[in-house]
């Protein structure tokens, strides 16, 4: 039998910004529970401690997204190819990779998209990360900062709506990324193995799945 | 004496709360920027592990340029004889 064939999909820069990124979202969630809802949530010692953590993990995670934006956008410049879906991906790549999520996985047929470094995300993988990477995530920094910054940024502040509503969005903003982060972890289960498609992101290498056309029912 | 007593324990009972509630107070400072250290420093043990392999390649790469500009001389004197 011949070895599975290797390809180099996860470069260092952006397995870095990952699991930094994931570590800090995590902390964000936990933490932000615990301000948003102080007399159901008491994880941390103190909500000033919890406050804190938030700051700091608000940070990193700022950092780690420039570091994603400066390696796609001046380093490997790919950032488009690799984010938007195409015309293909919005007619039939879609659907034919829900249709996989949703039923043909669970019949044991192979993922219909094969990755590549130039192409390593599936249509609705494109989709979801163009939303989050270009909507969601700069929105809830923004959000984050004119929270952290009140005094300073008052008029600001006061132009968008008051407090209240930089409260409400910043909130909201944050359900809708950890639906997000169930729904990735979940997807990120789905490979041959549940550790197929987790480990690239560790490794940097992901093993090349059987061509489908090979496969009967394809 | 009896009253003495009483008025010492009461005291001792009303304040024995309140150094509690200073000792925490004090704990929980202590404790915030304790959480913040270990996340950071679980981020650099992150870009420490990532960056492993990278440095490990890179001390290859020097390793083989050096042995391989070492044996050079002792080729040169070869040919020479």
């Amino acid at each position: 039998m011949e070895p599975a064939r290797k390809v180099y999909l996860q470069p260092t820069p952006v397995r870095i910004w990952h699991w930094l990124n994931a570590f800090g979202i995590v902390t964000l969630i936990v933490t932000g529970a615990q301000i948003r809802f102080p007399e159901y949530i008491q994880l941390f010692s103190g909500y000033k401690s919890a406050i804190l953590l938030h700051n700091t993990a608000g940070l990193v995670v700022a950092v780690s997204f420039s570091l994603w934006f400066f390696y796609y956008g001046v380093v490997a410049r790919n950032m488009l190819k690799i984010y938007v879906p195409s015309k293909d991906d919005l007619r039939f790549g879609i659907g034919r990779q829900a249709k996989f999520y949703l039923l043909t996985y669970f019949l044991g047929w192979p993922n219909p998209h094969h990755p590549t470094p130039e192409n390593k995300f599936n249509p609705m993988q494109k989709s979801a990360y163009l939303a989050i990477m270009f909507v969601l995530m700069p929105l809830i920094a923004l959000t984050g900062i004119l929270l952290t910054n009140v005094s300073p940024l008052r008029e600001l502040v006061i132009l968008i709506g008051g407090l209240k509503i930089l409260v409400a969005a910043h909130f909201l903003l944050a359900c809708c990324l950890c639906a997000f982060l169930f729904t990735h972890v979940y997807l990120a289960t789905l490979g041959r193995t549940p550790l197929a498609y987790i480990k690239p992101m560790w490794t940097g290498w992901e093993e090349e799945e059987p061509d489908r056309h090979s496969h009967p029912a394809a | 004496m009896t009253t003495k007593s009483i008025i010492t324990m009461l005291g001792a009972l009303l304040l024995s709360p309140t150094s509690l509630a200073l000792a925490e107070a004090g704990a929980r400072q202590d404790h915030s920027q304790l959480l913040v250290w270990a996340f950071l420093g679980m981020c650099a043990l992150i870009v420490i592990i990532q960056l492993m392999p990278v440095v490990m390649i890179a001390f290859g790469l020097i390793r083989g340029l050096v042995k391989d500009k070492a044996p050079q001389p002792q080729a040169q004197a070869a040919t020479d004889e």
